[in-house]
């Protein structure tokens, strides 16, 4: 039986298909090593190739989008730094610079959450050993995060029938109120019936689950791992000599 | 069959689910702070303010939510893992986590009842973003040599370490005080004005 044909929220498909744990240790390594990178050389070698492993996961737009801005921000800093480097743009390139190193890890998170579902993530985080206390919340987390939108827009509405749009001006302290009560209460709200649900439908059990996705380290994964470090490794040292 | 728990001090399913829906607050509310000033060179040092401004009535009602051990912790390893996933830099989630230990340690040793001292631990707690900005300061030399590489004027270099050595450092952590005080107060009023009232609180 295919059980892709049940699964109904569909994610982007690309050539290779790597797992969650492959994902967050390349993430972790390419942090790593951005963070103790020598030069601006090996930066630009690891971006490429995270540019490149984006695609082939399928994650084209976004990582083209995130690609583009990286080398914008790399060449305005190159400028800046070589044409005015005793003006105050200099705060400019501090801050720049500290939003351009963050640009490569955030590609391959964009890949993670656009390839990766939430119970293949929560699969693999159960199988590398992390606790429930953990599990429980952040999926909870994941999926109560888009009703948060639908809250906000029914505040707005009830806001506007009673006539509180547009007033934080004149009311600050009352518009903070209007926003943060009902929102925080119907969370508080949603609590109690989440957790009723979920006791209801035996979170409580202490077996072990089953599941129907198969999340399984393959062959393109450990490849990924490897070379992930290979990569790292050559970029922090071998660019020098 | 394993025993269900009815202590009251261990974290129940109920406080499970609860503090994960309020990490999920805490996260728009962060997202809404930091959008405003993260991708802007000049102003994303004023982020973890902006932060510290929007999420203190969450964090409160958060602690009056669930009073016990844990919460805060979960809620620190919550955000820093999806700090870590969105790829920040990896000294931010050490940081969420330690900082959420701190908090939870200062909150714990009134038994969370304590406003004054729910305030000072979520003011604790809204340091975390500091650890990401430290990696200018850690390592510094490296940092601002890289882009330049070797041979370039010192000058340069010392300008660019005066500038963000002198005064950006203790700026940022005093602007941080001040605006996670002004929400946890807000928070606190609002939470004797409307939720103790209304009985939602634990």
């Amino acid at each position: 039986m295919k059980w892709d044909l049940v699964k109904t929220d569909n994610k982007q498909k690309g050539l290779i298909k790597l797992d969650a744990r492959t994902l967050l240790f390349l993430i972790l390594i390419s942090n790593l090593a951005i963070f103790f990178m020598p030069e601006v050389y090996g930066e630009i070698v690891m971006m490429i190739l995270i540019l490149l492993l984006a695609i082939l996961c399928g994650a084209v737009r976004t990582s083209l989008k995130i690609g583009i801005a990286y080398f914008v921000i790399l060449i305005s800093d190159y400028f800046i730094t070589n044409a005015f480097s005793d003006s105050w743009l200099i705060y400019v390139v501090i801050g720049m610079r500290y939003m351009r190193k963050v640009l490569p890890c955030t590609i391959l998170g964009g890949v993670l959450i656009s390839t990766i579902r939430v119970g293949e993530l929560m699969l693999s985080l159960r199988k590398i050993h992390i606790p429930k206390s953990i599990t429980i919340p952040f999926t909870v987390l994941l999926r109560y995060f888009p009703s948060i939108g639908e809250d906000r827009n029914a505040i707005k509405k009830a806001m506007a029938v009673r006539g509180l749009n547009g007033s934080f001006l004149k009311h600050p302290f009352k518009s903070i109120e209007n926003i943060y009560v009902p929102i925080m209460m119907s969370a508080a709200r949603r609590a109690d019936e989440l957790s009723s649900a979920a006791v209801t439908r035996g979170i409580e059990n202490p077996k072990e689950r089953t599941t129907l996705i198969d999340v399984r380290l393959h062959c393109v994964d450990y490849v990924s791992m490897v070379l992930g470090v290979f990569v790292v490794l050559f970029c922090l040292g071998g660019l020098q000599v | 069959m394993q025993k269900i728990q009815h202590e009251t001090k261990k974290l129940t399913i109920r406080d499970l689910v609860t503090t994960g829906i309020f990490s999920a607050l805490f996260l728009v509310f962060t997202i809404l702070g930091a959008g405003l000033f993260a991708p802007n060179p000049v102003l994303t040092f004023v982020m973890p303010c902006a932060v510290a401004l929007v999420t203190g009535p969450i964090y409160l009602l958060l602690m009056a939510k669930v009073p016990k051990h844990g919460a805060v912790i979960i809620l620190g390893v919550l955000m820093g893992l999806i700090m870590f996933i969105t790829g920040m830099y990896w000294l931010w989630p050490v940081a969420y986590i330690v900082m959420a230990v701190i908090a939870d340690l200062v909150a714990g040793s009134r038994k969370f009842k304590s406003s004054n001292m729910n305030i000072l631990s979520f003011v604790i707690f809204s340091l975390n973003p500091m650890g990401s900005y430290m990696m200018i300061w850690m390592n510094r030399d490296s940092y601002f040599s890289y882009m330049v590489g070797k041979g370039t004027e010192q000058s340069y270099v010392e300008t660019m370490g005066a500038a963000a050595q002198g005064w950006m450092l203790p700026a940022m952590i005093v602007s941080i005080i001040i605006a996670a005080l002004v929400s946890a107060i807000v928070g606190k009023v609002l939470l004797k004005k409307q939720f103790e009232k209304a009985g939602v609180t634990a």
